[in-house]
């Protein structure tokens, strides 16, 4: 078994969601991959487990964040050291993860890296609709000022966290639109996170979870969700030491 | 005072009271919110209900305006009828929301009735082959 893994959430996205873990398993050897199927009705879980992936059937839809979620429980409980987030529809380049991985391991004190489409300044890649650009650039200006870092681009999924991180996100994770809440849990809970650039490219199956929705609600729930954050405590620093070795129960 | 100074002084310490009303109802929402009590899903509706209610009574003739614009000539009785309309909405979709939960919970209980005999089952089946070499082991003659 892999130190790392890959959690990939996927709803209804059988079409695509084979190639998604073997090129997970081609270009990030090093991860297992564990495809979350958030209540599919449409054989995405066979055909996850026939590419390779170990799946988790969730019985009903729980939404991205509950699946997520479910995803940093197995991680925690399975001793996983690093979990990378990586979306089922194919937006997320699996070529990127392991300079995530890179970037999460050379420095000690990062709990959390994301992929940020809007880091370089070359239009490459996929950067997604302009009244969708403008909401992400009202996320990261307040999300910027909360945590007091430059964040370019909340909302993205695409992100690797170190074991802090999978417990913390086993322990508490948002539900609906979690990404730019994520930030802000992470960043109460002082742990420490930064971007770096990758490419996205545009989604080739499926539906956004954001599309049908109304974006005024999304934009509404998200920002009074971190006006919340803001009345909760924030929890001391905690000393930064190496995670305890696990305790074996039964022997003595 | 005059009977009309009497009603006025009445009518604003009513507003007093409603404007009152609306701000300790958002503040328990937000309180709920923030000990995480409500989802923020549940939380929105409230918070546009108390916000509503703040600006009739802060915008006075408001109420009027639109009631009378909506051919209701008795404006209490125009608040009434959207205040009942708006929870009765509320109920049924609390209703359906209970509805769906009910599902959900009996689907989960039924899951892991079914994991927990296929784990048993999975022990049993374990148990038999490792003891199965002991079991032909005794059987054999000394």
């Amino acid at each position: 078994m892999n130190r790392y893994l890959a959690i990939v959430p996927a709803y209804n996205e059988r079409e695509i969601i084979a190639q998604t873990v073997r090129e997970i398993h081609a270009f990030a050897p090093d991860f297992d991959v564990l495809v979350v199927d958030d209540g599919s009705s449409d054989g995405t879980a066979p055909a996850a487990a026939g590419a390779g992936a170990r799946v988790l059937r969730l019985p009903f839809n729980l939404g991205i964040g509950g699946a997520m979620q479910s995803g940093y429980i197995y991680a925690l409980e399975h001793d996983y050291e690093v979990a990378v987030q990586v979306d089922g529809d194919g937006q997320h380049d699996p070529r990127c993860i392991a300079e995530l991985l890179r970037v999460l391991r050379e420095t000690p004190s990062l709990n959390m890296v994301t992929g940020s489409r809007f880091l370089e300044r070359e239009e490459a890649g996929h950067r997604s609709s302009a009244s969708r650009r403008a909401g992400i650039r009202i996320f990261a200006a307040v999300v910027s000022l909360v945590t007091g870092q430059r964040v370019s681009d909340p909302t993205s999924g695409f992100r690797m966290v170190d074991r802090l991180g999978i417990a913390l996100f086993a322990r508490d994770y948002p539900h609906d639109y979690p990404e730019v809440e994520a930030i802000l849990l992470m960043h109460a809970h002082r742990l420490r996170s930064r971007e770096i650039a990758v490419r996205m490219r545009p989604r080739t199956s499926g539906v956004s979870s954001i599309s049908r929705v109304q974006p005024l609600y999304y934009m509404v729930k998200v920002l009074l969700a971190i006006f919340v954050t803001l009345f909760r405590a924030r929890p001391r620093e905690e000393r930064r030491e190496p995670a305890p070795v696990a305790v074996k129960r039964g022997v003595s | 005072m005059t009977a009309t100074a009497q009603h006025l002084t009445n009518a604003s310490n009513q507003r007093v009271e409603v404007i009152a009303l609306a701000i300790v109802i958002s503040g328990l929402i937000f309180e709920l919110l923030r000990r995480r009590r409500l989802l923020e899903r549940y939380a929105i509706v409230w918070f546009v209900a108390g916000v509503s209610v703040l600006v009739l009574a802060l915008w006075q003739g408001l109420l009027t305006t639109l009631s009378h614009a909506v051919g209701i000539y008795y404006p209490p009785a125009a608040l009434f009828a959207v205040t009942f309309l708006f929870v009765l909405v509320m109920l049924v979709n609390f209703s359906t929301t209970v509805s769906r939960l009910s599902h959900q919970n009996n689907a989960l209980a039924q899951r892991v009735a079914l994991l927990q005999r296929q784990l048993e089952e999975h022990e049993e089946s374990s148990d038999a082959a490792a003891q199965a070499p002991l079991q032909a082991r005794a059987d054999e003659p000394l």
